[in-house]
């Protein structure tokens, strides 16, 4: 039987800024139409990961495939393929909603102007922002940033989604209704989605698979299905993670004690 | 207020500091150093000390930094110290700081040592050629990505276009009248005085109307869209770069230049002889205004003066450092905007050094053009 080519495949790749290297020899790849996450703490280098994959950092030839193919290669050819989610939305603020939506209709397919603009709605509806269309960024909320944002990224029925913590500053029932919504667009459009996130809730509710970024060893720790990384008691460091547990790990009782001494001693 | 009482018990081999009253930051309260003497004076034999803390009423964060400095001291004396006769609570506080201290240790280490005069040097210069390299590739891109879009091989975004064009032209055209105004009224006056020593006063109108068409006027607007305008270009183009646009747009393959920096560039190349010609023709009338209050002639005369004295090759000198002029202050707010740091200091520090930059450029590009122009004979 014939292997299935993964959708993104990362192989052997090292990122560094300058000499410091922040992650080393990652390798993880991600199935067709499946919701993966990269967790980790906080500068473990997620971010980085993340910029490389969608080619905002330059990598070496040869680490990074789509769809069996070198990204390092020919890579506007893959720039109509990604939709991406940034943190914050990353509206183009000089543009309304609409706009921003409709951007990439304009520059990469030959529809007219009222198929561009009924897309552009129902795209809007989607996200539950059908009304405001005529918007600036500047004028709505953070959670409508977000889901404008997340409009934009699915403009071109991408074939893969990559998402920068996509309910980070976002109350619990909006992350709840965004959870949801990427949960569809994968039903509905088979998309495959890479997402980085520290919300917990999230991290269960989507995610099909997750790796574990571990800051000190610069390299991937764990990966697997979160509950059962969760349940997993070899991966201590992972399963506190995600279990939101931090006084196992690092709260080191003994750094203070200098010198054991039996009792208080006598008051005087 | 707080009192450090000091016995020794040599049978137990310990030195008890028992700590009585209230200790806060906003009282005066004793050093870890004067404790230590103090108790190194008290005792040769004992090598352990204990806190007695059943008296103390109160404490703040300084006597946690005092315990925190007591115990490296002890440690450094050989002595031996049982935390656990600290409160409890402060003993939590002080194992927190332990625990964040370990997470952020990676970061610690990275900023570990200072390098010497020598590495920093060298990564300066590494640095400095780097940007430099970085700066040729961005006029390199420029270049041809102007060439381009001038000539139809790339789309051009009137959408973009627009907008600029009016906040760099119309919205900017007061501020220039009104400087170009009184310049050539300074000029005029100041040379009013001089030439009138000679009986030559209607020659001020020669005198403001060359300056002016020739110098003044892309000078003064030059400078004046370096403030205004280069800064806003550096200071739009910064925030997007901290709000992600810039690699929204990377990630969606726009070309950053097609979007950001060509309607910028054109705007302004288009809109800045303009202005000039306005700056021109309202510094004479600044001029005028001085001559008619000054000496005794009319407007006509005045007009005639001017005529006669400016040549369509000062015209040209002025116009065409003007073309130069808003090159250099649209590509330096664009390079400036397009490097900025992901922070908001970033982006202050983009702003002041593009108009630091452009000024600079232009007046090292005026002493050019003059150089030049003497040169070519006009």
């Amino acid at each position: 039987m014939k292997k299935e080519i993964p959708k993104l495949e990362v192989s052997n790749l090292t990122m560094s800024y300058g000499s410091y290297v922040v992650m080393k020899s990652i390798n993880f790849s991600v199935k067709r139409s499946e919701i993966f996450l990269i967790i980790g703490g906080s500068g473990c280098g997620k971010s980085t990961l993340l910029k490389c994959l969608i080619g905002l950092k330059e990598c070496p030839p040869n680490k990074i495939f789509y769809d069996g193919a070198d990204i390092s290669k020919n890579q506007e050819d893959f720039c109509h393929k990604f939709g991406v989610l940034y943190q914050s939305g990353a509206l183009w603020s000089s543009m309304t909603v609409a706009e921003n939506v409709a951007l990439p209709f304009s520059e990469y397919t030959k529809l007219s102007k009222s198929d561009i603009d009924s897309i552009v709605e129902f795209k809007l509806s989607l996200v539950g922002l059908d009304d405001f269309g005529d918007f600036y960024p500047s004028q709505l909320s953070g959670g409508m940033k977000k889901r404008a944002g997340l409009a934009r990224a699915m403009a071109l029925d991408p074939d893969i989604l990559f998402l920068d913590e996509p309910s980070a500053g976002l109350d619990p029932i909006s992350a709840a209704k965004l959870d949801d919504l990427i949960l569809k667009i994968r039903e509905t459009f088979g998309t495959t989605i890479v997402a980085i996130t520290h919300d917990l809730d999230s991290i269960f509710k989507i995610g099909d698979r997750a790796i574990y970024l571990d800051g000190e060893s610069k390299s991937i720790t764990a990966e697997g299905c979160p509950s059962d990384l969760k349940n997993d008691p070899d991966q201590g460091k992972v399963s506190a993670f995600l279990s939101r547990k931090y006084t196992d790990i690092s709260m080191p009782q003994k750094e203070v004690k200098i010198y054991k001494h039996q009792g208080l001693p006598p008051p005087i | 207020m707080v009192t450090v009482n000091i016995a020794c018990i040599e049978e137990l081999d310990l030195v008890r500091v028992s700590f009585v009253g209230e200790w806060s930051m906003k009282n005066e309260v004793p050093t870890a150093t004067s404790i230590i003497w103090e108790i190194k004076s008290k005792t040769k034999k004992c090598s352990s000390v204990a806190f007695d803390v059943s008296k103390l009423k109160k404490w703040d964060t300084s006597f946690i930094s005092f315990t925190l400095k007591f115990i490296k001291f002890l440690k450094g004396c050989k002595f031996k110290f049982d935390p656990n006769c600290l409160p409890v609570e402060m003993l939590n506080i002080i194992n927190l700081t332990n625990a964040s201290r370990d997470v952020s240790s990676r970061d610690i280490k990275r900023k570990a040592r200072p390098a010497g005069f020598w590495k920093t040097l060298f990564e300066k210069c590494r640095e400095g050629i780097l940007d430099f390299g970085e700066d040729l590739s961005f006029i390199g891109e420029l270049v041809i990505e102007s060439c381009r879009t001038f000539f139809g091989r790339s789309k051009f975004r009137f959408k973009q276009f627009f907008p600029i064009v009016e906040e760099v032209g119309i919205d900017a055209l007061p501020i220039v009248l009104l400087i170009s105004f009184l310049v050539g009224l300074i000029l005029a006056f100041v040379s009013i005085i001089q030439l009138r020593k000679f009986g030559a006063g209607i020659y001020c109108a020669d005198l403001v109307g060359i300056a002016m068409m020739r110098e003044m006027a892309c000078l003064m607007t030059a400078v004046i869209m370096s403030g205004r305008t280069g800064a806003a270009f550096a200071a739009t183009i910064g925030t997007m770069v901290v709000n992600e646009e810039i690699d929204a747009l990377q990630t969606a393959g726009f070309s950053r230049f097609g979007f950001i920096i060509i309607p910028r560039l054109f705007a302004l190349v288009i809109m800045m002889p303009l202005l000039c010609i306005f700056s021109g023709v309202i510094g004479i009338c600044g001029g005028m205004f001085a001559s008619g209050a000054m000496l005794d002639i009319n407007i006509s005369q005045y007009l005639m003066q001017t005529k006669a004295a400016v040549s369509l090759n000062d015209v040209f000198c002025g116009l065409s450092k003007s073309v130069v002029f808003a090159i250099l202050i649209a590509s330096i707010g664009c390079l400036k905007g397009i490097r900025c740091g992901r922070d908001a200091e970033a982006v202050g520090k983009v702003t002041t050094s593009a108009v630091v930059t452009s000024i600079t450029s232009i007046i090292v590009a005026d002493a050019v053009f003059a150089l030049i122009f003497n040169a070519i004979g006009i």
